[in-house]
């Protein structure tokens, strides 16, 4: 008779077994629990970066109009340490409605008001944790303090968007441009048209025959030749007599817009050779850098809108879970910067 | 009789927990280095995404510039091309006041006006040789375009430079920030610069009312500095937020590994991502570039 033999299963099997198993269990069970911890950490950040980008990309969008950011107008809330409050939307701005584009969704409101923490910041709750926005902006304004252009008038006229031309580039945002083109006085001359074409020849300085010639940017305003696009070359095309801007044909409107006569020293703005100029250039053009502010207001309360718009919007959120050590984890902070123009016109 | 050499299985079980075992710490291995990829990843996008909407404000400023002054945008983007932005084609050749839609960069003849005066109207006004053209005004960077760069040299921040005080600029440092107020930190410094612009518009093109310009700007974001413009830290001043990853880490505590830490980088082992931070910390910043195209015309007047 075949004797059945059980062995390999004995008690002292099981227990070495066992002991081996748990002595490889209890680290694998650490790094999976780290493991989960971490990926909640990634994607707690996720979710913020991904709530930032959304909620900045409309507010610099149209979607969001410049003039209805109120840069400080929200009460409560925390503010910054340097002391500034948190940006606000309007629903009218004069006698702007903004009402209809239903602002305050952007930020994460539902039907037109914020839910708000106990510090009264506006949060929003995703996957059991809240996320704080904070959002904070400023507007690049004329400096009317130190360098006012009392010349321009808010509304009234065609245009409403006006160039303050003597802007301080150090102390406002500016627009520089080279407004002449191409005219030289000393190079080039323009054709005195008082005089009858026919039989018309070289005049004195012989330009017409040996000089080609460019556009002319100015018009005579007064003399024999008041009304022609062009100077009789014995006066100085920027003297008070003359204007730039070349004229629309058959009115007597300029292209810059600008009603009294534009000369130099009214633009206080000598001409200046600057290093962009290619000095081995024989001929040399003239320029004349004209550093403008948009000035903007369409509220009509007589102060400059802006032009440009800082936003800095920040995402603040306690992740969930325990760090390193058991520790509760620190609260994290994402933040972006970024700008937005102004590109409303009233008319 | 003795027993088969197969039915002695004494320890079998203990070499199948060791390899079970065994395999399960190498699937625990392999998911905490596939966490750690993930971290690096989220740490590059935060980089990415905040110097992309610098980029991006770049833009607005640049709109912001054309939407103030478009007559004079569009004709410095015409004279880039050799275009004359005043060419009218309602009226006829004139020398002086409508001299031709291409004055600088050739002749062309255009017939069909009645001739007037003794003089017959010439050719389109031309300047040969030296003003045809350069390399230089291929690229938008000779004489032809000297009224664009210099339309666009403002559309930056830290500008303007020699002493001026800046105006729009993104500093984490205190300043006195002239949309924000005084005494005010951004969360990061950075930049942003209006890189490139090009012109579609080419020679002999018959389109004198409207150009297409692709305008490139690029947002620049630097890694050390980062505060929070509304925590304090621990001592006076604000959070500091530089964020230096660290898979590892020499203070080890508890359970092992600290994922996230404010500390320098100090510990033997780093990863690539860790040690080209490290080595360029100060002056590390990524860059990121937004193009955008725009049809660009003469405003109303």
């Amino acid at each position: 008779m075949k004797k059945v033999t059980r062995i390999g299963m004995t008690l002292v099997e099981i227990m070495v077994g066992i002991s081996i198993l748990v002595t490889f269990l209890l680290p694998v069970m650490g790094l999976f629990s780290m493991n989960n911890r971490s990926n909640e950490f990634s994607e707690s950040w996720v979710v913020a970066m991904d709530m930032a980008n959304n909620i900045m990309e409309r507010l610099i969008s149209e979607d969001v109009p410049f003039l209805a950011i109120d840069e400080q107008g929200y009460g409560g809330g925390t503010a910054t340490l340097s002391g500034r409050t948190q940006a606000e939307f309007l629903d009218s701005r004069g006698s702007l409605n903004f009402a209809s584009f239903d602002l305050k969704s952007v930020l994460g409101g539902n039907g037109g008001t914020y839910k708000t923490d106990a510090d009264g910041d506006r949060i929003i709750s995703r996957r059991g944790t809240d996320y704080k926005i904070l959002f904070y902006a400023g507007v690049y304004k004329e400096n009317g303090a130190t360098n006012p252009d009392t010349s321009l008038s808010p509304g009234g006229g065609s245009r409403t968007i006006r160039l303050k031309r003597n802007a301080n580039p150090g102390g406002e945002l500016t627009f520089s441009y080279y407004p002449n083109p191409w005219f030289d006085a000393q190079n080039d001359c323009a054709l005195d048209f008082s005089a009858s074409l026919s039989g018309l020849a070289a005049d004195s300085t012989g330009c017409r025959v040996t000089n080609v010639r460019p556009i002319n940017p100015y018009k005579q305003l007064s003399g024999a030749s008041a009304g022609k696009h062009y100077s009789n070359n014995a006066s100085d095309p920027m003297g008070p007599n003359y204007r730039f801007g070349f004229p629309s044909p058959g009115t007597t409107a300029f292209t810059d817009g600008h009603s009294a006569p534009n000369n130099r020293a009214r633009e206080n703005a000598a001409d200046e050779i600057l290093d962009e100029i290619l000095l081995d250039r024989p001929y040399q053009p003239r320029y004349d850098d004209k550093p403008t502010h948009h000035r903007h207001d369409a509220d009509g309360d007589g102060q400059d809108d802006g032009a440009l718009m800082k936003i800095v919007l920040g995402i603040k959120w306690s992740p969930r879970g325990l760090g390193g050590a058991g520790a509760a984890r620190e609260d994290q902070e994402f933040w972006l910067v970024s700008f937005k123009a102004n590109l409303a016109r009233d008319k | 009789m003795r027993p088969s050499p197969i039915n002695k299985q004494k320890g079998f079980s203990v070499l199948v927990v060791i390899m079970i075992g065994m395999t399960l710490m190498a699937f625990a291995i392999i998911m905490m280095q596939t966490g750690g990829e993930s971290k690096e990843r989220v740490f590059e996008m935060r980089e990415r995404l905040q110097s992309l909407f610098v980029a991006k404000g770049g833009q607005q400023h640049a709109l912001a510039k054309i939407r103030s002054l478009p007559t004079q945008f569009y004709d410095a983007v015409a004279y880039a091309i050799g275009k004359n932005p005043y060419y009218d084609f309602t009226r006829c050749l004139d020398m002086d006041t409508n001299p031709g839609p291409m004055f600088f960069t050739g002749t062309v003849t255009v017939t069909g006006c009645p001739q007037t005066g003794a003089n017959p109207p010439p050719p389109v006004v031309s300047r040969t040789g030296q003003w045809n053209l350069t390399p230089q005004d291929l690229r938008f960077d000779g004489p032809m375009a000297t009224h664009l760069n210099r339309f666009i040299k403002d559309i930056r921040t830290s500008y303007p430079e020699n002493g001026f005080q800046k105006v729009v600029h993104i500093n984490s440092t205190a300043h006195n920030d002239l949309a924000m107020g005084p005494n005010w930190r951004d969360p990061f410094s950075g930049d942003y610069i209006l890189e490139r612009i090009f012109v579609f518009g080419s020679q002999g093109a018959m389109s004198y009312t409207t150009e297409s310009v692709m305008i490139s700007t690029r947002g620049y974001v630097k890694r050390d500095d980062m505060i929070s413009p509304v925590t304090a830290g621990a001592s006076s001043g604000a959070k500091n937020l530089t964020r230096v990853y660290l898979r590892y880490s020499t203070s080890q505590a508890g359970s092992g590994f600290d994922e996230m830490v404010d500390m320098q980088v100090s510990n033997q082992e780093k990863f690539n991502f860790g040690q080209e931070f490290d080595s360029t910390l100060a002056s590390a910043k990524r860059g990121e570039v937004v193009t955008g195209v725009y049809e660009v015309r003469r405003g109303d007047d």
